[in-house]
Formats: C-alpha cells, structure tokens, sequence
C-alpha cells in the first residue's frame, strides 16, 4: 500500500519536496499537477495519473506497471528505465518525452502524441499503439514485436536495427522513415507507406506486404524471400543485392526500378522488364545493357538471313539478332551491346569493338580469326554456344558464363 | 594435411609451398601453392591459393590461380587463369560482378582455352548446317576405268 495520501502528496508536491523512491502504489492522483516533478525510482504501480500533467517530470527508473495515463500530458518527461508494462497512455501526450530503454511490454498507447520522442532499446512488445502519432521518434533499436502499428504515423521516424517481428503496420505511414537493418519478419503491412524509407539491409521475409507503397524506397540489400508484395508500388526503389526470388516480383508495380549499386539511378531498369533482369541478376548475368536504358535499339528478326555484309553500329546501340548471319563483320561502338538471342546464329562471321556480346544462341567463328575482337564484355547464357577465338582489349575482357553453356573459346591477350 | 573429421578434407594452408602430385579421395582445398598434379573428387582454390599442373576433378572451385591443363565435370572460375592453360570441362561458370559497371573483373583469362559442354565441333557441324541455307553443289560422280582383269568377282571378294 501507498506510503502517503493523495493529499499528502500533493502537499509535498506544492512545497517543492522530493518524492523520490516515495511508494504511492495504487493513488488516484488524477487531474493533479505533477510539472517538473521529481519521481525517479517512484513505485507508481497502479497509479492513476488520468489527465494529470506531468510535463517534464522525471520518473526515471519507476514502477508505473499498470499506471492508469490516459490523456496525460507527459511532454518532455523523463520515463528513462521505466517499467511501464501493460500501462495505459491512451491519447497521452509524450511529445519529446524519453522513454529509451522503457519497458512498455503490453502498453498501449492508442492514439498517444509521441512526436520526437525517444524510444531507443525501448522494449514495446505486444504494445497497441494503433493510430500513434510517432512522426520523427526515435526508435533505433526498439523491440516491437508482435506489437500493433496499425494507422500510426511514422514519418521520418528512426527505426533503425528494430526488431518488427510479426508486428502489425496496416495502413502506417513510415514516409521517410528510417528502417535500416530492421528486421521486419512476417509483418503484416496491407496498405503500409514506406515511400522513401531507407530499408537498406531489413529483413521482410514472410512478410504480408500487399498494396504497400515502397515508391522510392531504399531496399537495397533487403531480404525479401517469401514476402508477399502483390500490388505493392515500387516505382524508382532501389533493390540492388536483395533477396528475393523473381517470381516474387511478377505482380508489383514500377515504372522504373533502380538497379545501382550506389543508388544513384546509373542502372535503370522498366517496371515491365524488372523480372527478366532481377532472373539475369540471380544467374549472375545481369549485363550491363540495364544501363541502356533508352538506348536505341536495332532487332533482326527470326527466320532471316543475312550473308556477306558489314554492320557498324553506333556507341550506346542495342543490337538484338535473333536471324542467322553469315560471313557478316560486324562493329559494335564503345558502351553498345549486341545479343545473339535463342534463336540467333552467326556463322563466319566477326565481331569488332569495345561493345557488350551477350549470346543465348550461337556464335561460330569458321572464317577470320579472332572471330571476337575486343569486347569490354562476353556473357554466355545456359543455352549459348561459342566457337571462337577472342583477342581481348588491353583493359582486357569481363566474362560471364553460365553453367550449360557450349564453349570452344581461345582467349588471347591483346597484342 | 588430412584431417580425420566426419567430413573428411585434404587443406594446403596459406603460406605452403609443395612441388609434387596428390592423390586423394576426399576434397582438397588449397590455399597455399602447389605445383603439381592434382586428381580429386573435389578442389577448392581459395583466393590465396595457386595450382600449376594437370587437374582431374568432379569439381572445380576457383577464386585463386590456375595454369595447366584442366579436366572437371563442374567448374566454378574466378580470380585468374595464367598462359597456356586449357580448361576442359561439362559446365562452367563464371560470375560477373553484380555491380559490373565499375568494371572489376571477376576473372582474369591469359592465353587460355575454354572447352566445355558438348563437343564443339559437333556444336559447329550441326549449326552450320542448319544455319546455312546454300546447298552445296552435287560433284557428278567419278568413275575410273580399270581393267577388266582388275575386277573380281564376287565369289573372290568372300
């Protein structure tokens, strides 16, 4: 039981004194004034603070397990080490308080004004904070697992190294917001708003990610294996080096995905070409065309024939062949790529240029040797064969081959 | 350089020099130099490691040096391959670097050559067929006189 009264308290309160380690368990100490009060190791437990004001009180290290807080104003409080496991601050006001390395286990705080607050190693599992208002806080750290973000507002605020386990974020908006090496496993996020978050390195394997917006969101290094994202927007997302598996990405939305490794928009890829390439991307063949986005391109259909001729081709061209050429010389321009498709062969001929040579079908030198000269890249796919020598340039040639492919290749340093 | 563990593995530590040919039945990893054959279930060249000689391998991992002559059903290549070496192989694969436009090199090739998959000649045979639509002209068919003393019979011929 409580050593004081309320009465006594609030007396206390009015003179000035100190009601450190004071144990006021169970008081009703509702609508009282609590401004700048010093409680630090207080046993608080049960106590009812219902709309009282303890606008920068320190209650640092306290007891408020099960404390009553609704609609408290707890502006700027200092909660440091708190134990406020399975209280209620309900539409609290915990602008800029500090509750870093609070336990809030089973809290709830719906609705809570908690803008800029800090919130780091805060343990906040199984914590309600539907509809929060959480725009700027810090919570780098925080445990929040299995916890209820549900329409809370988390705009720029810092998640960084988080624990999100099974936590709930429908329709949470995370704007900006910083989840870096979060781990995110098995959220539910329908509807969630990460637009332009850093969620570089965060794991969202099993996540429920349906309809999320990820619209320039840092996803670089994500873990995204068995995450469902069907309708989510990913336009202008950076997904460099995730994890995924690319019939993962078969129904999501972008115009334009960022493939660079620095995310500074040098790979672009087409939303409608992102499962094509993220698949060459995991066969370790993603060729450098993804920087042609835009490029010109040049295709030579299937079933025709072209003999005996000379093909120069521009810098920066995009060259796709899926017909047969024989004894044909053909000069690709620095930053080019020409890809011999699956149905594609060149017979006799010769390739001249500091180009890109993809080839899924089949390129069969049996004529002027070297029969590729000077590639800046050599990619072979499963099914491409090659019959050839290659002299390489002095920067020497880049190769990429993948397991299936037929080979009969001399390599020869430039001379 | 063998150890006795459930997964037993033959390892050339960094730093080690052997002139000489191993022969083993569980793989091999080498870190360290080894001039000399090498015929194994496995090899494993770490990015320190290099090895001048014949290889027979299943299995073939490289981020190291290799030179010589090179038999492996699978082959996984980085690092570098030195002049005069010939790989022979069912597969191969070579990486490239995912963020290839800052042109590292995953490989570095000498003067090499590549065999691998099926028969490339076969490859070549059947494609150029196919490929070409010219229908090489029909030599008439040649005949030469002989005499008739030269021709046997049949009966002389079983």
């Amino acid at each position: 039981m409580a050593d004081l009264s309320r009465e006594e308290v609030l007396q206390k309160l009015k003179s000035g004194e100190n009601l450190e380690r004071a144990c006021l368990r169970e008081l009703a100490l509702n609508h009282a004034n609590f401004e700048c009060a010093d409680l630090r190791r207080a046993d608080l437990e049960g106590v009812n603070f219902e709309e009282s004001n303890l606008k920068k009180a320190n209650l640092s290290c306290a007891n408020l397990r099960e404390a009553y807080l609704m609609g408290a104003n707890l502006e700027e409080i200092n909660l440091q080490k708190a134990d406020l496991e399975e209280a209620n601050l309900d539409d609290a006001n915990l602008q800029f308080a500090d509750l870093s390395h609070a336990n809030l286990e089973g809290a709830t705080l719906e609705r809570a004004n908690l803008k800029g607050a800090r919130l780091s190693y805060a343990q906040l599992e199984l914590a309600n904070l539907g509809g929060a208002l959480m725009e700027g806080a810090q919570l780098s750290n925080a445990h929040l697992n299995e916890s209820y973000l549900g329409g809370a507002n988390l705009r720029e605020a810092n998640l960084q190294y988080a624990s999100l386990e099974k936590a709930s974020l429908e329709e949470a908006d995370l704007t900006g917001a910083n989840l870096m090496e979060a781990s995110l496993r098995g959220v539910y996020g329908e509807g969630a708003n990460f637009k332009a978050a850093l969620l570089k390195g965060a794991i969202f394997e099993d996540a429920i990610l349906i309809g999320v917006n990820l619209s320039r969101a840092d996803l670089r290094h994500c873990h995204l294996l068995n995450a469902k994202l069907t309708g989510a927007n990913l336009s202008g997302a950076k997904l460099y080096g995730i994890e995924a598996v690319p019939d993962q990405l078969t129904e999501i939305s972008a115009d334009w995905l960022d493939f660079s490794a620095d995310g500074n928009g040098q790979v672009m890829i087409e939303g409608t070409k992102l499962v094509e390439y993220y698949t060459q991307v995991k066969n370790g063949l993603a060729g450098m065309s993804a920087d042609l986005y835009g490029a010109p391109k040049r295709f030579f259909g299937k079933g025709d024939v072209l003999r005996n001729a000379v093909l120069e081709f521009d810098e920066r061209s995009q060259v796709e062949i899926e017909s047969t050429l024989e004894k044909c010389v053909i000069t690709v321009g620095q930053g080019s790529t020409l890809t011999i498709g699956p149905h594609g062969v060149l017979a006799g001929c010769q390739i001249i240029g500091a180009g890109e040579i993809v080839i899924h079908g089949k390129f069969l030198e049996n004529g002027a040797s070297p029969g590729i000269v000077g590639p800046k890249r050599l990619i072979v796919g499963k099914a491409g064969t090659v019959v050839a020598a290659l002299q390489q340039p002095a920067s020497l040639t880049q190769f990429g081959f993948e397991h299936g492919c037929s080979l009969s290749l001399k390599i020869l340093r430039s001379r | 350089m063998s150890e006795n563990s459930t997964t037993k593995q033959t390892i050339l530590e960094d730093g080690t020099e052997v002139d000489g040919s191993i022969r083993s039945n569980c793989p091999i990893t080498i870190s360290g130099k080894l001039k000399g054959d090498v015929s194994a279930p496995s090899l494993t060249i770490t990015q320190s490691g290099s090895v001048s000689g014949q290889i027979k391998v299943s299995e073939l991992k490289s981020q190291g040096e290799i030179a010589g002559q090179i038999e492996a059903e699978r082959v996984e290549l980085a690092g570098r391959v030195s002049d005069q070496t010939t790989i022979r192989a069912s597969s191969l694969q070579v990486k490239l670097n995912q963020d290839g436009n800052h042109g590292k090199l995953q490989v570095t090739l000498g003067n090499c050559e590549l065999k691998v998959g099926e028969p490339a000649a076969k490859a070549l045979i059947g494609t150029a067929k196919s490929a070409s639509r010219e229908v090489p002209k029909k030599e008439p068919p040649k005949f030469e006189v002989v005499a008739p003393s030269q021709v046997l019979a049949e009966s002389e011929l079983a």
